[in-house]
């Protein structure tokens, strides 16, 4: 397994994009952007980012379906997906988890329970690897 | 006339019925008479019939004797037409008035059905309309039986009277069935067949319209009937056939009398509410989308002014800082209306769901409270909470926490520096009562009602400043009384607000 500590941003709108992963780069985090379902797909085979951040709404592929088919693949269930999304009824957030996101925050959002959340799952995810090593 | 037995009972009956019916405090019956050019005015004086003459000319029933009109009145005194002395002799305050006259086959109005005062100061609506005119015709064919000398039994004066009203119920375009448990007839009128895709050949009985009322969602009507549950409720049901409709089921008990158990029974109506909630869909999706659009742009605006406030760019100036609050005030302002106005837009279409569970209502209080110290610190307000062993609720935890959330953001805005927020609760027999105090202001006595209705605004009578678009109450009143709470508020001008609302216990 590629061992740098990407993660990688899915999300259409470039001004949403740009403040996010400037505010996760200023925290040290290295963030990769792309801007629909089709081209994060292959960047998650390419790259195997350590955690996904995605949008709902997007063009070509949507992020549920994006959610999907990571969580239903062996080779990627593992990364943890957090959806961010302005899709806020609570049917959409049960759709969101039921596609299997880890976690589902509506817009607007606090950029630092954002970074929090972001850091949680990366150290979950440390401990999980540890526990499995032992 | 009134000297005639029959008379007397039978207007005593009306007059009680109409009023039972129609949930009114009182019922009159007024008839013409031509000799005098006088109406006879009858009332209920202790259980006996009284008859008191009036001119022809005068007030509301005279208006409807004359011309054949019937008047709904919302309140009597607005209207030109009514005549206050009518109240002074009768040591009586008319509110809602209902007015029918009592024609005969001909045409010619030989009387007046008048209803006042609904009760529980509540508005005649179009469903009482239509009762007060089938009991204005049941009294002129019931009037016109006797004065025809015809063979007047009690039994012929109820198959009169049920042959009338079904002739009414036909027509009638909602659907009603009427079902007691002292009878093996049932009342289903053709609407209700259409509505909901009924399709029976044979004659309807009571066996399957009770398991026709039973599939709708209503509760166990049979057993109900029997007195063995306790509550049927109310539904807005959607039915496939053949189109997809949405019908609003209402229920409304019957009893005959006090502690007449044989009597039981309902009436329940059928209203098709299909176009109304089309529109509402449109409406909410439009919000729905509108709000989406909105929410994107104003996160990334809030989080990227956040960005360059905390120096994440490098230093700012304090004239810069002071301008890039600015934009962070407008940002979390606009954010907070979309919010809003998509929460109510999802009220409104029935999309945000309310659970019904247990709640720990101390540890919601606690928690919430706890969020704002920030708040209360900044604005140098004490806020206290008082609340200790409280019970749990049935209700959504969530939804309080917004409730409440949404009473110390409006109690925050009407409370000075220096003053204080007390929240605390009583348990009453079956709910709790949460009330949020603040010393702030207050709101006149004119406002109290207002303040809860969408989009009205608050003016602080300090400083004669609007707050907000209005929002915030008004959602507050939908999300308590979706979980069948109540809500108001008690406070005097400068005497501070108590706001308080209530939820049911969980037991």
């Amino acid at each position: 397994m590629n061992e740098n500590k990407q993660l990688l941003l899915v999300e259409d709108d470039l001004y949403s994009a740009e403040t996010l992963k400037f505010a996760l780069e200023a925290k040290g985090h290295d963030v990769t952007l792309a801007t629909n379902g089709r081209d994060a797909l292959n960047m998650v085979n390419d790259d195997m980012p350590q955690l996904i951040i995605l949008d709902v709404m997007m063009p070509k592929m949507d992020g549920y379906h994006f959610c999907r088919l990571i969580k239903f693949d062996a080779r990627y269930k593992h990364i943890p997906i957090i959806i961010v999304s302005s899709k806020i009824q609570d049917a959409d957030r049960e759709l969101g988890l039921a596609c299997g996101a880890n976690e589902y925050i509506t817009k607007p959002y606090d950029l630092n329970i954002l970074i929090s959340t972001v850091e949680e799952s990366l150290n979950n995810l440390v401990e999980e690897v540890n526990n499995a090593n032992i | 006339m009134l000297q005639c037995v029959e008379h007397t009972s039978l207007f005593k009956f009306i007059m009680v019925e109409a009023a039972r019916i129609l949930e009114a405090d009182m019922c009159n019956l007024f008839l013409v008479d031509e000799n005098s050019g006088k109406l006879n005015c009858f009332t209920l004086d202790k259980g006996k019939v009284k008859e008191i003459r009036t001119p022809l000319t005068r007030g509301l029933a005279g208006y409807v004797a004359k011309t054949g009109e019937s008047i709904n009145l919302e309140d009597a005194y607005q209207s030109p037409l009514f005549d206050p002395q009518i109240d002074e002799d009768m040591e009586y305050k008319t509110r809602t008035v209902l007015c029918f006259p009592v024609k005969q086959k001909n045409n010619k109005v030989i009387g007046v059905l008048r209803v006042v005062n609904k009760k529980g100061k509540a508005l005649f609506t179009s469903h009482d309309e239509w009762l007060c005119k089938s009991f204005a015709i049941f009294v002129s064919n019931a009037i016109s039986m006797i004065n025809g000398k015809k063979a007047v039994s009690p039994d012929t004066m109820i198959t009169e009277n049920m042959r009338l009203f079904n002739l009414a119920v036909e027509d009638l375009p909602e659907g009603v069935i009427i079902i007691t448990n002292d009878t093996d007839s049932v009342v289903v009128n053709p609407a209700v067949k259409w509505m909901l895709g009924w399709k029976i050949n044979k004659d309807i009985d009571k066996e399957n319209t009770t398991l026709l009322l039973n599939g709708l969602g209503l509760g166990d009507v049979s057993k109900w009937l029997e007195d063995e549950v306790g509550m049927l409720t109310s539904q807005e049901i959607t039915i496939q056939i053949p189109g997809s409709k949405v019908i609003k089921v209402d229920f409304a008990e019957i009893n005959g009398g006090m502690n007449n158990k044989r009597n039981r029974g309902c009436i329940v109506v059928f209203y098709d509410i299909t176009k109304e909630k089309e529109v509402d869909h449109v409406k909410s999706e439009f919000i729905t989308i509108a709000s989406h659009e909105l929410l994107s742009p104003i996160t990334s605006m809030n989080n990227a002014v956040n960005l360059i406030l905390q120096g994440m760019l490098g230093p700012n100036t304090e004239p810069q800082k002071k301008f890039l609050r600015i934009i962070s005030d407008g940002t979390k302002y606009l954010s907070y209306l979309t919010t809003s106005l998509l929460d109510i837009a999802l009220l409104e279409a029935g999309k945000i769901p309310v659970k019904k569970e247990k709640v720990d209502l101390e540890a919601v209080i606690k928690s919430t409270i706890e969020s704002l110290w920030f708040k209360a610190e900044e604005n140098k307000i004490s806020l206290i909470n008082k609340n200790g062993n409280t019970p749990s609720v049935l209700a959504d935890s969530n939804r309080v926490r917004q409730a409440l959330l949404n009473l110390l953001d409006n109690a925050f805005k009407f409370t000075p520096h220096g003053g204080e927020i007390i929240v605390e609760t009583n348990t009453t027999e079956n709910e709790v009562e949460i009330c949020v105090k603040d010393n702030g202001v207050g709101i006149l006595l004119e406002e109290q009602e207002k303040i809860f209705e969408r989009f009205y605004q608050i003016e602080n009578t300090a400083t004669k400043k609007h707050y907000g678009i209005g929002l915030g109450l008004s959602i507050c009143k939908d999300i308590v009384e979706a979980q069948r709470g109540r809500i108001w508020v008690e406070s005097k001008e400068r005497g501070g607000s108590n706001f308080v609302f209530t939820l049911p216990l969980y037991k």
